[in-house]
């Protein structure tokens, strides 16, 4: 019996260890450093109907223990990634979870069906991107657009939906719980946090964008604090995620709540982050003598 | 070395790729998590045993922090990463380097040692005018320029090149530049090009957090969209992106 396996909706997991979603390309990138197999999911960087071209440079910095980002959702769009990144991730026994994003809710909905067509075996809605105007972050800081654009996408499509959460948008518990009442099948969270880098000497912002989302280490106490807010307020899923370096930092989030993890700026410091992650919550399972990591889903003891 | 420019030596702790001028690598400097992302560094020079020297000027914390670096410490590194310079065979490489852009390129100056590579180095200032005693042994006649003209001759080192392919006349065509420096360098060095038919090929920097192509975040503008340095670069043919 594997004793790492876990589910979200009726999607199974052969472990909870995903990769977030802007930190890992499309799979490929790391594949030549790691065994993609051994992973609970891969998730893809955000896909938009069209491709989208990003923000100019400098697009991150670092902070302590951090950085910021601005990317601009950089994408080769929906018909690119079916045709050309899809087919290389579908070789590896993992799950292939594809971030999507747009700036309508016919946007999203047209994503979502092509990609159930495609066979892919989740979204995740982002709605929680800090770094663009339009798209995403619109239906994210708003309870009632967030809710209108799930309840659509759910009635166009079977897949799982995994809707990702800002920390930058208020109550996250509140968002988390209309996601849960319009059908989504579990949350995400939490997004980067908005920041802002100044250089001194030229008196410039550190980024083009000016400001960018802040992740790795620094941001993991609030992460674990909203995950454990969000898990006393629904029922669905939870993957969280926020700066997780190894797995005693996975268990934090699983024992706050979380189903599953998403690991993200570790990918770029160390490539093989997220499979040493894996073995880690195996040896913690093992130690513990759990029968499944499902026991100690929000098990923090108070 | 200059003033402060410092050298390191890495010696492989497995097998490795053997590296390309131009290609580069991602050192971990301290394995904790301030600072938190490894840093890209290009092959200087290749020693024996397939030690990596690479050239680097201290700028921040993760550069002050190797400066403190004792012999035997064990750094996490990956690579090399990136494509490097190409070979075109037949013609004469011009070396232009500006500032720290120096490093990738004796590399290169070493491997094109038998192609009678003309080097050109270009600095702010004496200080800034690094491996000058190993580019000489390459190229006798190299060229050095500085900002204030405190060694070698006043004045910018793409106006060096400029006089040499105007004596080069119709044999400007037979020669190749390579170029590593300041943007507004290259883009001269770009303009160069154009104007004297020659091919050429630059190399790029930008904040890097994970040096394999994940993270598109040290791009550079090209013609259509954007091209990533460290997995498309940080090599790029002169004409393939915007200088």
């Amino acid at each position: 019996m594997n004793r790492l396996e876990t589910s979200i909706g009726a999607m199974k997991l052969k472990n909870p260890v995903m990769t977030a979603s802007g930190t890992f390309g499309y799979g490929e990138e790391y594949s030549k450093f790691i065994d993609l197999n051994r992973l609970g999911a891969v998730v893809v960087k955000g896909i938009s109907l069209n491709p989208m071209e990003g923000n100019p440079v400098p697009r991150i910095c670092e902070t302590p223990s951090g950085m910021l980002n601005a990317i601009g959702l950089q994408n080769v769009g929906l018909k690119v990634f079916i045709e050309e990144k899809l087919p290389f991730l579908r070789r590896f026994d993992t799950r292939v979870i594809v971030n999507i994003l747009g700036n309508t809710v016919e946007e999203y909905v047209e994503l979502a069906r092509h990609l159930e067509e495609a066979a892919v075996d989740a979204i995740e809605l982002n709605v929680s991107c800090p770094n663009v105007k339009k798209g995403g972050i619109a239906f994210g800081t708003d309870l009632a657009a967030m809710g209108a654009l799930i309840e659509q996408v759910r009635a166009a499509t079977r897949l799982p939906i995994i809707t990702k959460l800002s920390p930058n948008a208020g109550n996250i518990a509140e968002f988390a719980r209309v996601a849960e009442n319009a059908g989504s099948d579990a949350v995400s969270l939490i997004n980067t946090l908005l920041g802002l880098a100044i250089n001194p000497q030229t008196r410039r912002p550190r980024l083009a964008n000016i400001t960018g989302g802040l992740s790795g280490p620094a941001i993991r106490p609030i992460a674990v604090r909203m995950v454990w807010e969000v898990f006393r307020k629904v029922k669905i899923p939870i993957v969280g995620m926020g700066g997780i370096m190894d797995s005693d930092n996975a268990i934090e989030f699983i024992l706050a709540g979380a189903t599953a993890v998403a690991v993200g700026t570790a990918n770029f410091v160390q490539p093989d982050a997220s499979v040493k992650i894996v073995d880690g919550i195996e040896r913690y399972v093992e130690e513990n003598e759990l029968h499944s990591i499902r026991e100690i889903v929000g098990g923090m003891i108070i | 070395m200059a003033v402060n420019h410092f050298r390191l030596t890495l010696a492989p702790g497995q097998e490795v790729t053997l590296p390309a001028p131009g290609q580069f690598y991602m050192l971990g400097v301290t394995g904790g998590t301030d600072p938190l992302l490894k840093r890209p560094f290009s092959l200087f020079r290749l020693g024996k045993n397939g030690a990596i020297n690479i050239l680097y000027r201290v700028k921040g914390k993760a550069t002050q922090m190797m400066t403190g670096l004792q012999p035997g410490t064990v750094l996490d590194m990956l690579g090399p990463l990136g494509n490097g310079f190409p070979n075109i065979e037949g013609k004469r490489p011009i070396i232009v380097a500006g500032g720290l852009g120096v490093a990738p390129l004796t590399a290169l100056a070493e491997s094109l040692r038998f192609d009678s590579p003309r080097i050109f180095v270009g600095a702010r200032y004496a200080g800034d005018v690094l491996a000058t005693d190993i580019l000489r042994a390459i190229d006798s006649d190299l060229s050095i320029s500085t900002d204030d003209g405190s060694t070698g001759s006043q004045g910018l080192v793409t106006d060096a090149v400029d006089e040499y392919l105007e004596s080069a006349g119709t044999s400007a065509q037979d020669h190749v530049i390579y170029g590593c420096g300041p943007r507004g360098m290259l883009k001269a060095l770009a303009g160069l090009a154009g104007r004297y038919g020659v091919e050429g090929y630059v190399s790029l920097e930008e904040h890097m957090a994970c040096g394999v192509g994940a993270c598109l975040g040290c791009v550079t503008k090209a013609a259509a969209g954007y091209r990533r340095i460290c997995k498309e670069g940080p090599v790029f043919r002169i004409g393939e992106v915007v200088l």
